[in-house]
């Protein structure tokens, strides 16, 4: 036999890459067609996935229950007996550090360029759990109400705080007491007392202090002349406030008049592993297309594992390609417009066959049994079916 | 400082425990004494058999030189746009906003293909999002560091029934803006100014609210136009647009101050400078309103629209323009 092409595993982390590894070579170690696809043999770092196939096979998520590691690629041989044809699917670090780390260092090994030329083709690996924008910044994109109310976390010293609300060492401290529900301050006299639950007075306290910020500003130059502010409160208060900033700016206000009873708010800054994963998936393609030297068009099946998440009882059906399309869509976008650099199919993969309240129901199958995979509107049990795609087997 | 012995957990990168157990996760390495002697031998045995893997750079990602975007200029039929206005005007969050829609659908029919600057888009959308409008307005949202710089992207109609057409974007810096209007060296020094297709000012919908505030603003958008027309930097191969930003915040009622201010303002700027230019456009925009507001998206999906489909005197393969050929868009007007 000859092994005459290679296949490439491509995905962030946490994308179902292992799981599907070990669901294929579970199949193909059971293949009884005449004429499918089987294993090949034995290929490099093959203990790894021995590992994994225990917890498979026991039903349970591989990528949370194992814990794996291992520095090499792990690879799997898959031969066709009509042809007489081997082929080596490889995937350079199935954990996918290996492909985050490239978005964010901007950096690829040597050999992985020198790989991409041999390659016939990828699985690109996205999770359906997981849409590819990112949910922070989506959540603001919506506009949905900013989160500036202060929670449990937020105050640090509680029994500072207190003291200083009931008996206000200065005039800011007796404008900020005053402002406080008749409940709060019978609490404050009950916590001092040490005659009730701090949970219930921080509770109060909570309550109170969000409604103060999301009333009228507290600033007045007399109260707070005395407290040192920070430039970016020094900023605001500069500015004609829409009712957001104003918000915003009570908060920073009461951050810098109780430093050590309030944590501050921080901002996370930017850092470029915190992107949408379908511009890092993109990127990474684009890598691929300008400088990977890979063969053009390069054949990739995108495979969204866990597909059963969306396929759960009740939820409409729907296509790979139409998921792509709506939670992907600068992804897909990218594939639609580039055919001359890939030509890619769309599947759903559910390498567990289920998720963890299924197992159950599932474990009279046997494990090679229980997946499945969505390929248009249908649903086969064959998991080679991408495999033969990509590498014009079918 | 103590490691963790799983390969993909982050704790060794940014201290996050992939089991949430911190900090007593049982997969937490010791920290290793100080052993001067251990670690020379060890120093000494990686230098006798190197076996970390041969990295080589990839592109970064960032917003592109005018070198590097004159290199596209020459290979691809391109649109330059260059974003004007004060600070905090709503010239980033608009291009965020831009950023976003095409991460969730095609716009102004137009699908994503490609962009050389992912990371600067991203970057971006960050800043617009994470660290500034609600969290911190006055966040400075260009800096002056990245004056000429551009970003790219390429897109294609989505029907795929004409080629593919790069877009660059420049932003000027807030506080660049007025001294441009103060100093010609500073004007003449925004080489994409030369190269634009579209020149898109922005003013604050907030700010023309504000009856004692609003002039200058106005006055620095009209005289930045007057004195690029003065250098000749932009003129009939340009398309002008005049944005007036955050118009969430402008009172409903047309009848009122701020609105008959900004209706005047815009139907003085069309009439100044209608001659001038191949068109000049106004919008009213709100890319990223308050709530219950929803953003103007069919606006925004038209005026990307525009940027997009008014390619003027294009060739069809640039590679085959002569040098110097006496087109008037050559690319000799970046001034490189």
């Amino acid at each position: 036999m000859n092994v005459k092409t290679e296949l490439l595993f491509l995905g962030l982390p946490e994308t179902g890459k292992t799981t599907y590894f070990v669901a294929l070579d579970e199949v193909l170690n059971r293949q009884t067609k005449e004429h499918g696809l089987v294993n090949g043999g034995f290929a490099a770092n093959r203990s790894y996935i021995e590992q994994a196939k225990k917890a498979w096979r026991a039903g349970k998520d591989v990528g949370r229950t194992v814990l794996l590691t291992t520095d090499d690629p792990v690879e799997l041989l898959v031969s066709h007996p009509k042809s007489d044809t081997t082929a080596r699917l490889v995937a350079p670090d199935v954990n996918g550090e290996f492909f985050d780390r490239q978005w964010v260092d901007r950096k690829w090994q040597v050999s992985y360029r020198k790989q991409l030329a041999s390659v016939a083709g990828a699985f690109v690996f996205i999770h359906a759990a997981f849409s590819g924008r990112n949910p922070e910044m989506t959540e603001v994109w919506k506009n949905l109400p900013h989160d500036e109310s202060f929670s449990a976390d937020d105050i640090k010293n509680l029994t500072s705080f207190a003291a200083k609300l009931k008996q206000p060492p200065d005039a800011l401290g007796t404008l900020i007491s005053d402002r406080l529900s008749a409940d709060t301050k019978q609490r404050l006299v009950e916590y001092q007392a040490h005659e009730a639950n701090p949970n219930e007075l921080q509770v109060a306290l909570l309550k109170d202090l969000n409604e103060i910020i999301h009333g009228s500003s507290i600033y007045d130059s007399q109260h707070f002349s005395k407290i040192v502010l920070r430039p970016e409160t020094e900023r605001l208060l500069g500015h004609n406030l829409t009712k957001k900033n104003l918000i915003h700016l009570n908060r920073l206000l009461l951050e810098d008049a109780f430093p050590q009873e309030i944590s501050r708010k921080i901002t996370k800054p930017w850092e470029p592993r915190l992107a949408a994963k379908q511009v890092k998936l993109v990127e990474l393609l684009q890598f691929i297309s300008e400088q990977g030297q890979a063969r053009q068009p390069l054949a990739l099946a995108v495979m969204i594992s866990a597909w059963d998440v969306i396929e759960s009882e009740g939820k409409p059906k729907i296509r790979p390609e139409q998921f792509l399309k709506s939670e992907w869509s600068l992804l897909y976008q990218y594939l639609q417009a580039n055919p001359e650099l890939f030509r890619s199919r769309i599947y759903g993969v559910s390498a567990r066959g289920g998720d963890d309240a299924a197992q159950a129901k599932l474990f009279s199958l046997q494990p090679h049994e229980r997946v499945w995979l969505k390929d248009g509107a249908e649903v086969t049990k064959d998991l080679t079916r991408p495999l033969r795609w990509l590498l014009g087997w079918e | 400082m103590p490691r963790c012995k799983l390969k993909n957990c982050p704790y060794d990168r940014d201290g996050r425990c992939v089991e949430n157990q911190l900090p007593n996760c049982p997969n937490l390495l010791p920290d290793e004494p100080a052993n001067p002697v251990a670690q020379e031998a060890k120093s000494l045995d990686t230098k006798a058999t190197p076996t970390l893997p041969q990295h080589e750079a990839l592109y970064s990602g960032k917003k592109l030189t005018a070198v590097q975007a004159t290199q596209i200029l020459q290979s691809h039929p391109a649109q330059v746009v260059v974003l004007g206005g004060m600070v905090e005007s709503g010239k980033t969050t608009l291009l965020a906003r831009i950023f976003e829609m095409f991460q969730c659908k095609c716009v102004a029919g137009h699908r994503f293909t490609a962009s050389q600057t992912l990371v600067g888009f991203d970057q971006l959308s960050w800043h617009s999002t994470m660290e500034c409008g609600a969290a911190n307005p006055t966040t400075e949202h260009t800096s002056r560091s990245e004056n000429n710089l551009f970003l790219h992207l390429r897109v294609q109609p989505e029907d795929g029934s004409a080629p593919a057409i790069d877009l660059l974007v420049a932003d000027i810096p807030g506080e660049i803006f007025p001294e441009a209007v103060a100093e010609e060296s500073v004007l003449r020094n925004l080489c994409a100014l030369a190269r634009a297709d579209h020149l898109v000012l922005f003013l604050d919908g907030e700010v023309l609210c504000d009856p004692m505030n609003r002039h200058d603003p106005c006055g620095k958008v009209f005289d930045f136009v007057h004195y690029a027309l003065q250098t000749k930097q932009i003129g009939q191969h340009t398309v002008l647009h005049l944005v007036i930003s955050k118009c969430d915040l402008l009172p409903k009622d047309g009848t009122s101050d701020p609105l008959k201010y900004i209706e005047s303002t815009e139907g003085n700027f069309r009439a100044k400078f209608h001659a001038h230019f191949s068109d000049v456009l106004c919008w009213r925009l709100a890319a990223r309103p308050e709530a219950p507001e929803e953003p103007t998206f069919e606006n925004i999906n038209k005026i990307f629209g525009v940027w997009m489909s008014r390619c003027f005197k294009q060739p069809e393969n640039p590679r085959q323009t002569p040098q110097r050929s006496g087109f008037s868009r050559d690319f000799c007007r970046f001034g490189l």
